[in-house]
């Protein structure tokens, strides 16, 4: 018996029992879609997650604090026990040495005011790095990274932090590209010719906003002409924001703002003995703010992580918060996985039902094709087939409709599921519900997969019926 | 003429709980080829069986049955299946036509089993449906059909593989007298004209007189066995 008489037969046979068909397949429609709902919710969040983890900057870097780790608050909660360790050259040289990390680069945050011609940052993000190893933490998508001993006020701007530059105008406060870029607008045009314009820096906002006061004995802070070598490529929200300097300008710049601000202090706390008492205690700190450590891979991550904690420095990295996080959306997952496997399951017993009931009903039918030669294995590929036909076809109807459901879901943001799938983000493309073609696949393929296996013992069964009792059977 | 069917011995015994039924006792019997022969006997008699034996769809207690030169009491289920593709045609009491299928289909099903490919289906099938005067009806379902050309459809199921043995269990048993006389005219016909023998098994007289040879049937013994043309020689 050739294939295309098989199918043919069972495709009639199908169709003379269409409510009977048409009922069993719905089992498996809702039993597929159900399935794959729960599985898409599932993905929808795993896709959320992987967003957000973009979003934290590269996952292989930890990033160590100069406060204690959160291990030296005593039982009671009462302070530090000790101490927390300094984050000086020696750490950092330390931190090296672990095993997994490619290297260790002390950073100096601070907020610096820029201007170019009409254009004003009024405060941004500089970061200070050891320009000798940026290269291991970043890559240039323009120009160039920062080069030793070469760039005294070189800057490389990270991806985004052009945008923060507006025209000054009485009525303006931020940038209107910054606000524009959130909402969706990624393409934003430049109006600062970065690598051609000079850029005034300054430790004052004095600088953009015209209003600077005077301390006297002091000699008002003179801007820096800095110039931009470079542009980052993409390394989360808060490197694409920040600008990047050498670390020995930056501290530079952090010892001149600290000079600044006591002087100030005394001369406002003139007469008060206990500002007085404050500000002499402000002394320069040792050590380091943060330095960022990054590792060979993934894998040694946590390892390294503990290693930098056990030495009693706090430290972080991306996908630490995320990690509770995302254990419970996956008992979540599974839960609603659970569900829909139930209802796959009794999809598959309504087929196997199906299937038996048509035997019994035919077995007359049955009987007549082995006495005029049908053989064994073709009674058995007719029932077997006519039970993936029915699960394969539950299976595609059961994609469709999920996909149906899918759209609904992410098209009326029902705050009901967002309770189920943990909404983290606030994207605009961030979805309730993602249906892969991976998935698409794999629910066909085990929906007809359920046809073949619930199909396989009434087939086995209609194939040993004897052919005279059959016929027999009125 | 040479034997087309030989049983040698032939006992078949069922058992009902503890009970043993004899169905068939030591019979031995040969088919010549091309010839027509009716089983006769009352319901019970054993004629079912001994049919179910030779058409190789029950198998015999002990004896041996040669049917083309094979011994089918010693063929698997497997090749059964295949032997009665090649070798044999059925026509049933009740005609047994798959109702899911056309006039047309139901002819071709036996060659749908041997993989016959469908052009040469089509053609052989609308020979077999002239032959029987139903090759305007090719597209009806069994349902869109009387009794009687329900049961020429499934004459021409029985023929259109060209077997060399066509078994006709009762096969007017369910039609009236004029219809009945229609249906044996066209099933003797066509094996004359194909040369191909026929086995009958029925309780009617009637029937049995369109026969070459009637083989009488009691009590799971072969009773007698007549030739039609005036002689009879005794049973053993």
């Amino acid at each position: 018996m050739n294939n295309l008489d098989v199918v043919s037969m069972c495709a009639r046979s199908l169709l003379k029992r269409k409510l009977r068909t048409f009922l069993t397949v719905l089992g498996v429609v809702i039993g597929v879609a159900s399935i794959v709902v729960m599985i898409s919710l599932g993905l929808a969040v795993n896709d959320r997650f992987d967003k957000e983890l973009k979003n934290m900057g590269d996952a292989t870097v930890i990033t160590v604090y100069n406060y204690g780790s959160v291990e030296m608050i005593d039982d009671a909660g009462q302070g530090l026990k000790r101490p927390a360790p300094v984050l000086d050259d020696n750490a950092v040289a330390n931190f090296g040495r672990i095993p997994g990390v490619r290297a260790a680069a002390a950073f100096q945050q601070m907020y610096l005011y820029m201007k170019s011609g009409r254009y004003v940052l009024p405060g941004i993000t500089v970061y200070g790095i050891d320009p000798k190893i940026m290269d291991v933490f970043y890559e240039a998508s323009e120009g160039r990274l920062l080069e030793a001993g070469n760039d005294r006020y070189g800057m490389v701007f990270g991806i985004n932090a052009e945008l923060n530059f507006y025209k000054k105008s009485k009525n303006t406060w931020y940038s209107e590209r910054v606000q524009q870029y959130w909402m969706g607008e990624e393409d934003q045009p430049r109006l600062v010719d970065l690598f051609n314009s000079a850029i005034s820096v300054s430790i004052d906002s004095g600088m953009v906003f015209d209003s600077s006061e005077t301390i006297p004995g002091l000699r008002p802070f003179q801007p820096i002409r800095a110039e931009c070598v470079g542009v980052l490529k993409s390394y989360g929200y808060q490197a694409d924001n920040a600008i990047f300097m050498d670390i020995t300008t930056v501290r530079k710049l952090q010892a001149d703002q600290r000079k600044r601000e006591q002087a100030a202090n005394d001369y406002y706390n003139a007469g008060s003995s206990v500002g007085v008492a404050a500000s002499r205690g402000a002394r320069q700190p040792v050590g380091y703010e943060t330095v960022q450590v990054k590792c060979d891979d993934m894998k040694s991550v946590r390892a390294v992580s503990k290693e930098i904690k056990s030495m009693g420095f706090y430290a972080e990295f991306p996908s630490e918060s995320l990690d509770s996080l995302q254990s419970m959306a996956a008992g979540m997952q599974a839960l609603l996985g659970a569900i829909g496997a139930v209802s796959l399951l009794v999809a598959a017993i309504g087929i196997a039902n199906t299937m038996i009931m048509s035997i019994y009903e035919r077995t007359r039918e049955i009987g007549v094709m082995k006495v005029i030669g049908a053989a064994l294995s073709d009674i058995r590929k007719l029932f077997l087939l006519e039970a993936v036909m029915i699960g394969f076809t539950g299976g595609v109807l059961g994609i469709l409709l999920s996909l149906f459901i899918s759209y609904l879901l992410n098209s009326s943001e029902f705050s009901f599921f967002s309770v189920f799938t943990a909404n983290l983000s606030q994207e605009s493309d961030s979805v309730i519900s993602l249906i892969t073609p991976w998935l698409c696949g794999a629910a066909a393929f085990f929906s007809t997969l359920i046809g073949l296996i619930s199909g396989y013992f009434p087939a086995r069964r209609a194939m040993r019926l004897s052919a005279v009792n059959a016929l027999n059977n009125v | 003429m040479e034997n087309i069917i030989e049983l040698k011995d032939i006992r078949k015994v069922y058992r009902m709980g503890d009970e043993k039924i004899i169905a068939l006792n030591d019979i031995s019997l040969s088919f010549e080829r091309e010839k027509i022969y009716c089983l006769l006997g009352t319901s019970g008699s054993g004629k079912s069986t001994l049919l179910n034996l030779i058409a190789g769809l029950e198998k015999p207690t002990k004896g041996e049955i040669v049917f083309c030169e094979e011994h089918i009491e010693r063929l698997s289920e497997k090749q059964l299946a295949l032997f009665r593709q090649k070798h044999v045609g059925f026509v049933f009491q009740s005609y047994n036509l798959l109702p899911t299928l056309n006039a047309m289909e139901n002819v071709t099903l036996p060659l749908i089993f041997s993989g016959a490919p469908k052009n040469l289906r089509q053609k052989k099938a609308a020979e077999m449906l002239k032959a029987v005067g139903l090759l305007n009806r090719a597209r009806h379902k069994p349902s869109q059909m009387s009794g009687g050309q329900q049961q020429r459809v499934s004459i021409a199921r029985a023929f259109i593989n060209n077997p060399r043995v066509v078994f006709a269990d009762e096969p007017t048993g369910n039609l009236d007298s004029k219809t009945t006389t229609e249906m044996m005219d066209l099933i003797t016909s066509i094996a004359h004209t194909r040369k191909q023998t026929l086995i009958i098994v029925t309780h009617d007289m009637e029937i049995a007189s369109y026969s070459d040879e009637i083989i009488r049937i009691k009590d799971g013994l072969v009773e007698s066995i007549e030739r039609t043309k005036g002689e009879t020689k005794c049973g053993e």
